[in-house]
């Protein structure tokens, strides 16, 4: 096992912060879709967090492979990048073509 | 919302720690027990998943970019090529009975989980690719995948493989690699999900969050448990893919 180097670390960073934020709402959707649940009461806020939660993913997945492909052009490892930037067009296609 | 929803957040917990530790994006287990155990029509099935797939890769993949796990350059690689040719691959093979195509990738699986146990000299650290490494795992790696979506499960089984065999990486190299490409793999097959409004979104926190529970506890293990127990268990997962496409064959 190799220590990470610059960019992976970069890349672990934003993965670290979307776990978070993945904790947060599921929590938070859960405990809104549970007390929703007990008091018989339809939880619609519940059903918006969770929507937020997988936007999120959409948003920020191809976001950290970009910027991962943005400090690899500043490095000039031009291969790696390319790769990268065409993956987030794939992707951008993708979301567009639905 | 009449489902045993703790019991959903304790199953999905259980296969995010296996699908954690063997590099699975845990597909095969979970869209049965969504349809089978909580009735979910099998289209928000496949959906669920593919959220639990997400969240199991984010949380696994945080661990494993940190600890330098990730081989980054063959993930992004493996990719594209396969995002492309499997697409081209899927409507090549389409033409083969479904039947066939599940027993030779039955006999595919069966054959890798023997070389994956069989006793021989151990990978302790990655070598790099072989000459033509790259070409055969993007070439390996498109065939299985475009072969797997058509018989409805998903790549981890492959590409975990194929990474260790094509790229000469080791199994936790491999596990992990696998687990970061299956997250960006999942993101992009959960866009049609959503844009046609199948997603459970009442579901979605209890599955997910069992998987991300699960997800934490075996990336926390993965670092203390002999690559030998990994290989066990990714061989076992194998055959029990094997045998799921030799009985899907037999009802064709």
């Amino acid at each position: 096992m190799t220590a990470p180097d610059q960019p992976t670390q970069v890349l672990a960073r934003i993965y670290q912060f979307v776990w978070v934020a993945t904790i947060v709402l599921l929590a938070g959707a859960g405990i809104v879709y549970g007390i929703g649940h007990i008091a018989g009461i339809n939880a619609n806020i519940g059903a918006y967090i969770t929507q937020l939660f997988v936007q999120i993913y959409l948003v920020l997945v191809p976001m950290a492979i970009f910027v991962f492909a943005a400090v690899m052009t500043l490095r000039r490892d031009w291969k790696l990048a390319s790769t990268g930037y065409v993956l987030t067009l794939i992707w951008i296609g993708a979301k567009l073509l639905g | 919302m009449t489902a045993n929803l703790p019991l959903m957040f304790a199953l999905c917990t259980a296969v995010g720690v296996l699908s954690s530790l063997i590099g699975v994006g845990g597909g095969i287990l979970l869209v049965p027990i969504f349809t089978l155990l909580f009735k979910v029509p099998l289209l928000q099935a496949l959906a669920l998943s593919l959220c639990c797939v997400l969240a199991t890769s984010v949380t696994s993949s945080a661990k494993y970019l940190s600890r330098g796990l990730v081989d980054i350059r063959a993930a992004l690689s493996l990719e594209i090529t396969t995002l492309i040719f499997s697409y081209i691959g899927g409507r090549a093979v389409s033409w083969i009975p479904t039947r066939v195509l599940a027993f030779a990738f039955a006999a595919i699986l069966a054959i890798s989980a023997v070389a994956l146990i069989k006793p021989r000299k151990e990978i302790v650290s990655s070598s790099g690719p072989s000459k033509h490494g790259y070409l055969l795992a993007m070439l390996a790696s498109s065939v299985a995948r475009s072969m797997v979506g058509l018989l409805g499960i998903g790549g981890g089984i492959v590409l975990v493989p194929v990474l260790q065999f094509s790229l000469r990486k080791t199994i936790k190299e491999a596990v992990a690699t696998s687990t970061f490409m299956l997250g960006t793999s999942a993101a992009v097959a959960l866009i049609p999900y959503i844009s046609r409004n199948n997603v459970p979104f009442a579901f979605v926190p209890f599955a997910a969050l069992g998987t991300v529970t699960g997800a934490y506890i075996g990336s926390r293990l993965f670092h203390k448990i002999e690559s030998l127990y990994i290989k066990i268990l990714f061989a076992a997962a194998m055959l029990y893919t094997a045998y799921s496409m030799v009985i899907k064959g037999l009802s064709q």
